[in-house]
Formats: structure tokens, sequence, C-alpha cells
């Protein structure tokens, strides 16, 4: 690959999360285990790490741009979450919920970020409101685009068409490396076995995955009701009927949760990162596993990386290491030597 | 599935007026970020292989002391991630100082989750006397 890519490389702190969750890193720990990876830009989920939120005060704003400066880090993005369902009995107004967008748009923006993080189940009339405040914050609001969501869908059409009629330049997309899983990951399969899986049923299920690879996916619909909306693309991907299957063999729980697990990733030729660059500000560079090789067990890096080059991305991709979840039940979790490893398997991609 | 979900130094006896109520534990929310008291719909605990009433259990976030029915409204207050949580229980008659088994179940709705996340996890431990 051509060397001279504007490309830079940042880390989620998504991705330290066990050790976080059990005080073996605070946040400056965190910041420091990010430089110590090699790249240069940190992404937030300040629900998770900044105290008081969200209402961080000016002594931990301080400390905080003073730990960016020890540790030569720039703020990429910050990761909002629409908390739209707080009370009981009904879902936050359309005011209400641009609001909150606003609120976390302000603070990305005091906090030094300069992209924030939309969920996928985000509408598209609370985006539409909240941006004069992203305008007036220099903030690009990013719909994250996760699996089993995609580019060149009717869904991302939807919000492309928002954007030509609005003519923003304060929104726009961030693909996450899920829609770029080949297979299964191998220590998902592995946690399957310890608890009780059979290794038929998840060979199947490892083979009707590569078959939705191979044969295409049938993507999700834009709706308000994830839930049902998840449902039916479950549905539509022929999951009922391999959960019928597995039943119908003898499957037990662990079988099911390796089955349904499977409909958490996608696969996506990477040409469609190319076609869509134009409106892509951020990429979460989702894994699970860099082996020791610096081959990650999932994603075809080099071919991914090829697209975001060949559209002539200058954003940052930001490693999301969510392979603790498929190790902690029995197995120690070192996320900050899989971080170093991925983010020295996309250094190589990028600088050879 | 996080591994450390009880406080192993967290357990009290609850005295009220000299007299013991109940006890307390730590816990930690099963979740990746904090949230709002609001979207933990609901805790269930057991001692001793018993299930402890639901109207039994307290919540003290901050200071506050919340029962699962006002919690349905307590939008500022946070369960932080990683932090341990006091959970409450009033028992008559409270649970003896020495050995005992715990099992807890935290359900959670995060508003952008199609799903609920339900965790359970048990452990053993002392009640200090």
């Amino acid at each position: 690959m051509a060397a001279g890519n504007r490309i830079k490389r940042s880390v989620s702190l998504y991705s330290f999360q066990e050790e976080y969750y059990d005080g073996r890193l605070d946040l400056e720990g965190c910041l420091s285990a990010v430089a110590s990876t090699g790249a240069t830009g940190v992404e937030v989920l300040a629900e998770a790490m900044f105290p008081d939120f969200p209402n961080p005060s000016p002594e931990f704003e301080a400390q905080w741009f003073g730990w960016l400066a020890k540790n030569g880090l720039t703020p990429t993005c910050y990761d909002a979450f629409l908390e739209s369902k707080i009370y009981r009995n009904r879902v936050l107004t359309l005011r209400e919920q641009v609001a909150m967008t606003e609120r976390d748009i302000c603070l990305a923006a005091r906090f030094g970020f300069r992209t924030l993080r939309t969920l996928c189940s985000t509408p598209l009339e609370v985006i539409e409101g909240s941006l004069a405040c992203a305008e007036k914050e220099s903030v690009t609001i990013c719909l994250e685009v996760h699996a089993p969501f995609a580019l060149d869908s009717a869904w991302s059409d939807l919000y492309l068409e928002m954007i030509h009629r609005t003519g923003t330049k304060r929104f726009g997309f961030m693909p996450d490396f899920g829609m770029f899983y080949r297979n299964m990951p191998p220590i998902a399969r592995a946690q399957a076995l310890r608890k009780g899986a059979h290794p038929d049923l998840l060979r199947f299920v490892d083979e009707a995955f590569e078959q939705r690879v191979a044969k295409g996916f049938v993507p999700i619909r834009y709706s308000l009701d994830l839930a049902a909306a998840n449902q039916a693309y479950r549905r539509e991907n022929g999951m009922v009927d391999l959960r019928d299957k597995l039943v119908s063999l003898g499957a037990n729980e662990a079988d099911l949760g390796y089955l349904f697990m499977s409909y958490n990733f996608t696969w996506n030729d990477p040409s469609v990162v190319t076609r869509n660059i134009a409106h892509i500000f951020h990429t979460h560079a989702k894994f699970h596993e860099v082996d020791e090789q610096y081959v990650d067990t999932t994603t075809p890096l080099p071919e991914v990386l090829a697209a975001y080059v060949a559209g002539g991305y200058d954003g940052y991709l930001s490693s999301e290491y969510e392979g603790n979840s498929s190790l902690n039940d029995a197995l120690p979790v070192d996320s900050v030597e899989q971080v170093r490893r991925q983010q020295e398997a996309m250094r190589r991609i990028l600088e050879a | 599935m996080f591994q450390q979900v009880f406080d192993p130094e967290g357990y009290a006896v609850l005295t009220q007026d000299g007299r013991p109520v109940g006890f307390q534990f730590g816990m930690k929310l099963q979740y990746y970020r904090g949230a709002p008291l609001s979207i933990v719909l609901d805790l269930e605990v057991w001692l001793d292989g018993g299930k402890v009433p639901r109207e039994s259990l307290r919540v003290v976030n901050r200071g506050d002391v919340f029962t699962l029915v006002e919690m349905e409204t307590v939008v500022d207050h946070r369960w932080e991630f990683g932090r341990w949580g006091t959970v409450q229980v009033l028992l008559d008659p409270a649970p003896a100082p020495g050995p005992h088994r715990l099992g807890g179940t935290q359900t959670i709705r995060p508003s952008y989750m199609p799903h609920m996340i339900v965790v359970h996890a048990d452990t053993e431990f002392t009640l200090p006397g």
C-alpha cells in the first residue's frame, strides 16, 4: 500500500473497559496506555469515565488537558448515548432528545473533540435538530454504522438525503469494523466450547455465517422501533430457521448464544467505504483479537484499510477492542496488549 | 460478564437504634458505562437460597437511599461504571454474623439496545459481627 496517506490512529477507551472496571486502570492510566500503543488520538465514553458526568468540573477539565499534553494525545471522538428511555412511562420527546444531544455536543467541544459518535438508533429528526448546535460548536456528528446496519442501504440513504437537503457539513458516518467480519471470532467459539457448546453445532453456525458472507446480508431497515427492526433483520437472514434447526439437533444455551452472537456481525465489501468516503469522518476499528503475528482473526485489515486509502480518508481509525467479553469468563484479559497489536498491524499496513 | 461483581470488603450489618435490621453489600453495575438509576429496571437478591422481597431492597447513591420503586424516577443519580454501589437489604430477623451465600441479578435497560441486559452472579461471604 502506498505510504503518504493521511490516515491517523486513535484508541477508543471502550477498549480498556475490563481494566477500568477492575480498577487496574483509571482514566489517567488509560490515556497513558493509549500513548503506549503508538496511537496519537483518543476517543472517550464520557458516561463511563468522566467524573460527575454530565457536569464535569473545571478542575477535571484542566486535569484532562494536562493528561492529554503529557501523553501527546489529541481528542478524536466523543461517544454519545442518547438515553431516551430514562422514564418508565414514556420516551423523551423530540425536543428533549435534541437537548440531550446538544448537551453532549457542548461537552465534546469543551473537552476538545471534533467528532461526536451518535448511535445507529438515533432518529433522523434528532440529528437534524442538533445541526445548528454542531455548527456553532464545530463538532461533526457521526452516525455509527454498526452491524447489522450498513452503508449503501435504504437506512443510510435516508440520512444521506438529509445531508443533501440541508447542505450540512456537520454530519456524516462512522463505520464500525463489525461490518467487516469475514468469520466468527475464534475466541468466541472457544468461549462457547468452554460453556458446553457442541462443536458440530458451532460448525453449523460458522458455516451459516460463511454462507451469509458469500451470499450477502439482507440489510436492516430504518425504524424507530429498533427491537422490531432487529428481529426482522434476523428473521430475513435466516436466524429463526437456524435456531429451530439447532434446537432440533439438541442445542443448549451455549450453542444458541453463539448463534445469536453471529447476527451481531456482518461482512460488506470494503469498497463501500471508498464510495462513501466523502461522508465518513471517523471509524471504529472494532476487533476481537489480533494474534502474535499481527493478524486480525476476523477482519482482513489490509483489504479494509486499502479501501480507506483509496478514498483518500484523512480521519482516524480508532481501535475498539471487544474481545474481553469472550475471555473474561475464564481467561485473563490484556486489552492494552491487544490494542497495541492492532495499532501495530494498522501502522504496518498504512506505512508500507 | 465482568468477574468482580460483589465488593469483598462491602459486607456490613445494618443497624437502627443499635438493633440489627439487615445487612448491606457492594455491587458493580454490569454494564460498560454508568447509567441513571432509572435505567436499572430491577435488582433481585437471594440470601442463603431464599429470595429477598423486592420491597426490602434499598440502593444508596450519593448519600441518598432509594427503594426500587422510587428508583424508577431517579434520573439524576448515576450508578458509575466500575464503582461499587451499595445495596441495603432490610430483613427481620437480620442475618447472623458468619458465612452466607448471596445471589444478585441486575436487569438494565439501556435506551438504545433492542434487548435488556440481565446478569446474575453468586458469591459466598462472611458477614462481620
